[in-house]
């Protein structure tokens, strides 16, 4: 563990066994803005979140000593804090399992700093706030909460009460990746878990109705192998 | 045991020859059952080898004498003239021996020498395959670390007296050559799951246009001002596939074209169902593929000579066939008579469908 300056920003704790990715990382993102910490294995890691009380986990799944899963698993038991999972490319089915085990999020190997810190930011800012606006919106996209309605570019559009809802859950979780099943088990219920066609149809469906172009979606977009994320647009 | 083996089968032999004879014993005086026992020597000779068969020419001239000379069953001979066919039997059956044993033997040799040729010429063309692929693959992987290594060094050594223009130059190299090193290692990886049979698709239901969004959304940052003009079947087309790996697909696919196509110029992606198959295109307006290295360009670490250094890895649409195999489908290139190259996967609608 190593102590990067005496400030006010928040804590972020990196467990990763690669010393040059830790390196890399404690470089890129000591800041006035974060602050970091390190442990280099599941146990150490542990251990350093118990102690520091971190803002924010970046976790590699890939640790020698205790499964990633395992370390998200053992920190929800206790803790809410955002945990961002790194992982390579070819592990889709590891990162869906890190994400219904609690992880907030996921980077895959190798990835640019603009990104990270984006995915940082987007869940720093989820869990201090709980999407307190009644009125959400993300370039041409405006959905008010609380009437339940729906404009694109000015035009209300209506929605099948399924598609609203699913959409809710993706804007109250934006910028954030959320799996096939967490959306299956929050809209349909657990009996649906196994049934992705009709998130499929239902996504199909509101994309021909809030994108510009469903074949390039702006908002709505798939994480294949994964969930899906709604991607909001910098005011 | 497989000499004991030889002198038991022609035991055998002569013991069926002596049942045949027996059978037609009423009709046949004893010289032409000599006949009988000479098809056995030959059949021994040509299956048995040499030494069998002359073991057969002896126990078929006792079991004759035993069983059909008169008087029958002792080996004593009432009339001397049975000494020469005993005789004559003998001879020409080891003649016959040694003569069908050595066209047996000469043809044995040949079957290995010729299957040993053929073992060598495998080994060798693996042998140079293998070459030839550790040689690309050491030359894609250097290549970007070359750049790489030189930008950053410039930037380390060299930082403060070069221009933010070059500066800046040097860290979009740097980045770039990256990407492209990150993009090789994953179709080595990919290329070699595939092959060792461990990339298995997992196929569901999926949505045509989420698929083809998923592709083009990948490739966004690569197009540059190309543009991707997309088909498809009106309505909702749920097809049954493995989404990663056909994203995968899609993205080597646009990612060829990229290549290939004029900078400003289109790349049109074409969905249709056609009976039980779904027949998706990817098109450019490139210079295409000579004709004879279409059938190819699918083979691993085959590159389309072009004169510009646009050249892939050769490992792309290897993969694109890799995978749309795996899903029981078919892909193949063809050149547009309008120019440019076009790339069709169909694949089964459903799972087990008859060939298009």
């Amino acid at each position: 563990m190593k102590e990067s300056q005496e400030a006010t920003g928040q804590r972020i704790l990196v467990i990763d066994d690669e010393a040059a990715i830790r390196r890399f990382l404690h470089s890129a993102l000591s800041s006035d803005e974060f602050i970091l910490h390190e442990a280099d294995s599941g146990h150490g890691g542990l251990s350093a979140a118990a102690a520091l009380r971190p803002d924010l986990i970046l976790l590699d799944l890939g640790l020698p000593d205790l499964e990633g899963i395992e370390v998200i698993r053992r920190i929800r038991e206790w803790s809410q804090v955002p945990i961002i999972v790194l992982s390579v490319r070819e592990r889709e089915d590891d990162k869906v399992a890190a994400l219904d085990a609690g992880a907030d999020d996921y980077l895959t190997k190798p990835f640019g700093v603009g990104e990270l810190l984006a995915r940082m930011r987007a869940s720093l800012r989820r869990s201090a706030v709980q999407l307190s606006e009644p009125v959400f919106s993300s370039g041409d996209l405006t959905v008010n909460l609380n009437l339940r309605r729906v404009t694109v570019e000015g035009a209300e559009v209506q929605l099948t009460p399924t598609e609203y809802d699913l959409l809710r859950l993706l804007i109250t979780h934006a910028d954030k990746v959320i799996t096939h099943s967490q959306i299956l088990k929050q809209i349909w219920g657990v009996a649906y878990q196994d049934q992705p066609q009709v998130l499929r149809v239902t996504i199909s469906n509101l994309r021909k109705k809030v994108e510009r172009d469903p074949s390039r979606p702006r908002h709505i977009t798939t994480e294949p192998g994964v969930g899906y994320r709604f991607k909001q647009a910098q005011p | 045991m497989v000499a004991i083996r030889g002198y038991l089968i022609s035991l055998l032999l002569v013991a069926g020859a002596t049942a045949i004879c027996e059978l037609v014993r009423p009709h046949l005086i004893p010289t032409n059952m000599v006949m009988v026992y000479l098809l056995a020597v030959v059949a021994a000779a040509a299956k048995l080898g040499r030494r069998p068969a002359i073991a057969t020419a002896f126990s078929s001239v006792l079991a004759f004498d035993f069983f059909f000379v008169p008087p029958r069953l002792t080996f004593s001979v009432a009339e001397k003239e049975y000494l020469v066919t005993f005789l004559g039997f003998f001879v020409v059956g080891v003649m016959i021996s040694s003569l069908v044993a050595k066209v047996r033997e000469q043809s044995l040799e040949r079957e290995r020498l010729s299957h040993e040729a053929e073992k060598a010429r495998i080994l060798q063309a693996r042998e140079n395959l293998e070459r030839a692929l550790l040689n690309s693959i050491s030359h894609d992987l250097r290549t970007p670390l070359v750049s790489i290594k030189g930008a950053l060094s410039a930037l380390k050594e060299e930082g403060g007296r070069l221009s933010p223009e070059a500066r800046r130059d040097l860290l979009e190299t740097a980045n770039d050559e990256a990407e492209r090193l990150n993009r090789f290692v994953g179709n080595l990886l990919d290329l070699s799951r595939l092959e060792a049979g461990a990339l298995r698709p997992r196929i569901e239901p999926c949505d045509l246009q989420e698929l083809i969004g998923c592709a083009i959304s990948a490739m966004e940052s690569r197009l540059g001002d190309r543009n991707v003009k997309v088909e498809l079947p009106q309505g909702l087309t749920l097809v049954p596939l493995d989404l990663v790996l056909m994203t995968q697909v899609l993205v080597n696919l646009l990612d060829n074209a990229n290549k290939y196509a004029p900078p400003g110029g289109s790349i049109e992606v074409e969905a249709r169902v056609t009976g039980a198959w779904l027949s998706l295109t990817v098109a450019d307006r490139g210079p295409g593929a000579p004709e004879a290295e279409l059938s190819h360009i699918f083979d691993k670490f085959h590159r389309v000579q072009v004169p510009e250094k646009t050249g892939g890895t050769g490992l792309g649409l290897s993969i694109c066939k890799g995978i749309v195999e795996a899903h029981g489908g078919r892909i193949a290139a063809r050149n547009r008579p309008e120019g440019g190259l076009a790339v069709e996967i169909l694949l089964p609608l459903q799972q087990g469908a008859e060939e298009p």
